[in-house]
């Protein structure tokens, strides 16, 4: 079975240092443009079976945007100067319980191991970021629990994987992940997922490879995600 | 009493059937045919003149102008070289290292460009491509700092191509003609200037 992947994730800008309100440099209805309120900036890569090309594609966005405006950093994570921000990620299947509990569990597993806990706190208390949250599209659903995974092009391209991969697990193996993860750390269960998969399509092993590093870094969200992607560097 | 008549297909039109666009009376289907109301504003665009969306929504062009980024990447295309170039910055950064190699810069407008710069991939130190039109005063466009690799360039492999001194530095602007029907040799030149800038760092 395949699928495609697409994303709309956010990021905030910052100016010297300090949040500036996205309206300010961008418009909204643009492939770098604004989230609903505006205040915050909003990526729309366009979309891919691979996970390996919305990475890409997101790339060549936030570049757009650093040329737009040079002088802005920006800033990915869950809640950033008091601002909730979002990763939502899109699928073109239904949202069968069966997906959803498996994107629940592999990705609130990976958040357990990357995300900074306090901000992940803060924006579900703002009342985002809900587990198994959805919102059914014409072309399939969009998934909202995650926060913003743009810190770099690994975090992105590991997200995307472990995506397509809790999909594809139910699709085509029928994996439990409920039951696969039972009692384990998150990391423990991240660790081994790979031998819980029958179907790993090869778009699926720089993700897979990657993670496995991932799982190794302890990582500062409170960072300018642009060096990261290796834009604005000269 | 005065008829009222569709100032498009000049039927008479009942005063409780008038459509009004910018003054003028329009039957209801001549109104259909050639308006639509800004999904934004909700003022009347002539349906020629409408921006739409992808979800079909109508848009006027200063509502458009003030939401829409035209020069935005829509759905970007990915080359082997853009997915080497990502699997490149995804290692590195989780290594703790700075990548250093990038793809060349190109104007994205034009057709030819991309098949150049997916086809060099990875330098060290890209220059930035772009299109001229074509003139019959030079055939390239380069910048003072690349001049001299480009003339040795062509003087070995006996190109007769008009050259001009450019602004900036690290630019090639190459003619329609040149991009058209010398898709290889310019292919060559490009590459040829970034191996030789290459080689200039690192002595």
């Amino acid at each position: 079975m395949s699928f495609i992947i697409g994303c709309d994730p956010e990021l905030l800008c910052r100016r010297d240092g300090r949040y500036v309100p996205a309206h300010n440099y961008f418009k909204s209805n643009s492939s770098f443009g604004l989230d609903g309120c505006e205040s915050i900036a909003e990526c729309r890569p366009g979309y891919s079976e691979s996970p390996i090309d919305p990475t890409a594609k997101l790339k060549a966005v936030i570049e757009y945007g650093h040329d737009k405006a040079p002088d802005l950093e920006f800033h990915a994570g869950h809640y950033v100067d008091d601002h909730p921000i979002g990763g939502h990620l899109h699928f073109s299947v239904q949202p069968e319980p069966d997906i959803v509990d498996a994107l629940d569990i592999v990705l609130y597993s990976l958040s357990n191991c990357i995300d900074n806990k306090e901000q992940r706190q803060r924006r579900e208390r703002s009342g985002y970021g809900k587990r198994k949250a959805t919102r059914r599209k014409s072309y399939g659903f969009e998934y909202r629990t995650p926060g913003s995974w743009l810190l770099s092009p690994s975090t992105t391209l590991v997200t995307f994987t472990l995506a397509k991969l809790a999909i594809l697990g139910v699709t085509e193996d029928q994996v439990d992940f409920e039951e696969v993860k039972g009692r384990q750390h998150s990391s423990t269960f991240l660790k081994n997922l790979k031998n819980s998969l029958v179907t790993i399509p090869d778009d699926c092993r720089e993700g897979l490879k990657e993670l496995d590093l991932l799982l190794t870094k302890k990582l500062d969200w409170n960072q300018n995600m642009l060096p990261n992607w290796g834009i604005g560097l000269n | 009493m005065e008829k009222t008549y569709c100032v498009s297909c000049n039927d008479v039109i009942r005063d409780s059937e008038i459509r009004w666009a910018f003054d003028d009376p329009y039957c209801e289907s001549c109104f259909e045919e050639g308006y639509v109301y800004c999904s934004r504003c909700d003022g009347i665009v002539g349906r020629g003149d409408a921006h739409t969306d992808s979800n079909g929504d109508y848009y006027c062009s200063d509502c458009w102008d003030e939401q829409f980024d035209d020069d935005c990447p829509n759905n970007p295309h990915v080359s082997s070289a853009d997915r080497t170039l990502i699997i490149e910055l995804s290692r590195n950064w989780l290594l703790g290292k700075r990548t250093n190699r990038s793809l060349l810069k190109i104007n994205k407008n034009d057709s030819m460009l991309p098949k150049i710069r997916d086809k060099i991939g990875l330098v060290e130190q890209p220059i930035y491509l772009f299109g001229l039109k074509d003139r019959e005063e030079y055939d390239l466009s380069v910048s003072s700092n690349l001049i001299g690799s480009i003339k040795e360039f062509l003087l070995l492999n006996g190109l007769e191509w008009k050259v001009t001194e450019g602004v900036g530095c690290n630019r090639l602007g190459i003619s329609l003609s040149l991009r058209q029907n010398n898709f290889s040799e310019v292919f060559k030149l490009v590459k040829y200037t970034t191996q030789l800038r290459i080689k200039e760092i690192a002595a």
